[in-house]
């Protein structure tokens, strides 16, 4: 399952690693854009298998943030 | 003794959508106030809940810069819970910037507050205030810090910042300013409700110390240096380069010289 930004922004956390076992709900990462934060969760339970962005990127609206199956 | 009077705070405040808003979360000491405030979102609690401390010990700004929060400045958080997709809340930090510049306007017999994009309140290209938004699903925590009864700062902080006192000599009640922001919020956000934030954006030009100016952006890896020329719909700075228009969404905007 992807995770994906749901608006362009700076990646201002990545709060988990790969191999990371997260459950629903739970904040995996924070854009910010517009000095507005906003929380993204892992919306499935699972285990990290990707990061494809790391703290201080840019990302666009739908870009893929971490990988989660 | 309570530093801040609920009562007096009552009198001036006129907002009446939000309940919860009459009765404050009032705190002395805390590390942020948008950390409690997110804490109560998380409770559950209404639309209007207000957070207010008289000293923060880690108050932030973007990216978990650290923001002084002394005695004498008002520090608070609201929780809102607009109904609306994320495209059209990303205005809302554009919203209550122009909210708290009339707030302190009106709280200080004119002042004028200029804004620097996307939302610090300025004056003489000092900062005075700004606001820091945290959004989980539809909960909004928007925090805010203003500069006001402190008579000076760290001499780092100095050169960058300046209090309503430094200014005007005079004293402002904190309760009176609090009740006033929220006043302005309250109607700011109504009129954003009603059309989309067209009347934020034309306000939001109107109190601007941005446009016009030469401005530097820095972005991750690279900067973007041009004239500040608008925004868009959607809040964004357009910046005038030689290779033509950029649009900004993210990053810090420095003032370069005056226009």
């Amino acid at each position: 399952m992807e995770v994906k930004a749901d608006m362009v922004g700076i990646v201002n956390k990545m709060l988990v690693k790969v191999g990371d076992k997260v459950e629903e709900n739970q904040q995996v990462a924070a854009v910010e854009s517009m000095k507005m934060v906003v929380k993204v969760p892992a919306p499935v339970s699972g285990t990290v298998k990707e990061v494809k962005i790391g703290e201080g990127d840019f990302v666009q609206e739908g870009d893929v943030l971490i990988v989660i199956e | 003794m309570q530093w801040f009077s609920v009562s007096l705070y009552q009198q001036t405040l006129s907002v009446r959508g939000w309940k919860a808003a009459r009765q404050p979360v009032v705190l002395t000491v805390t590390p942020s106030t948008n950390d409690v405030a997110r804490h109560h979102m998380a409770q559950g609690v209404c639309t209007g809940t207000v957070v207010v401390a008289r000293e923060q010990k880690a108050g932030r700004g973007r990216m978990e810069r650290s923001w002084a929060s002394s005695p004498g400045g008002l520090w608070f958080s609201l929780i809102l819970r607009p109904q609306r997709s994320p495209e059209q809340v990303v205005l809302l930090p554009l919203t209550v910037a122009v909210a708290m510049a009339s707030a302190l306007t009106d709280a200080t017999e004119g002042l004028p507050i200029g804004l620097k994009w996307p939302n610090d309140l300025m004056v003489k290209d000092k900062k005075i205030g700004g606001i820091l938004m945290e959004r989980d699903g539809h909960g909004l925590v928007v925090g805010v810090g203003v500069n006001v009864n402190q008579r000076s700062f760290a001499s780092l902080l100095d050169q960058k910042a300046i209090s309503v006192f430094q200014l005007t000599g005079t004293e402002v009640s904190l309760e009176r300013l609090l009740a006033g922001s929220m006043n302005a919020i309250y109607r700011y956000c109504r009129e954003w409700e009603d059309d989309g934030g067209q009347a934020t954006l034309e306000a939001w030009r109107h109190h601007s110390v941005t446009l016009g100016r030469e401005v530097r952006v820095s972005l991750p890896g690279r900067q973007v240096k041009g004239k500040a020329i608008d925004v868009d719909d959607g809040g964004s700075l357009l910046v005038d380069t030689a290779e033509g228009t950029v649009r900004i969404t993210a990053g810090d905007v420095t003032l370069l010289r005056q226009a």
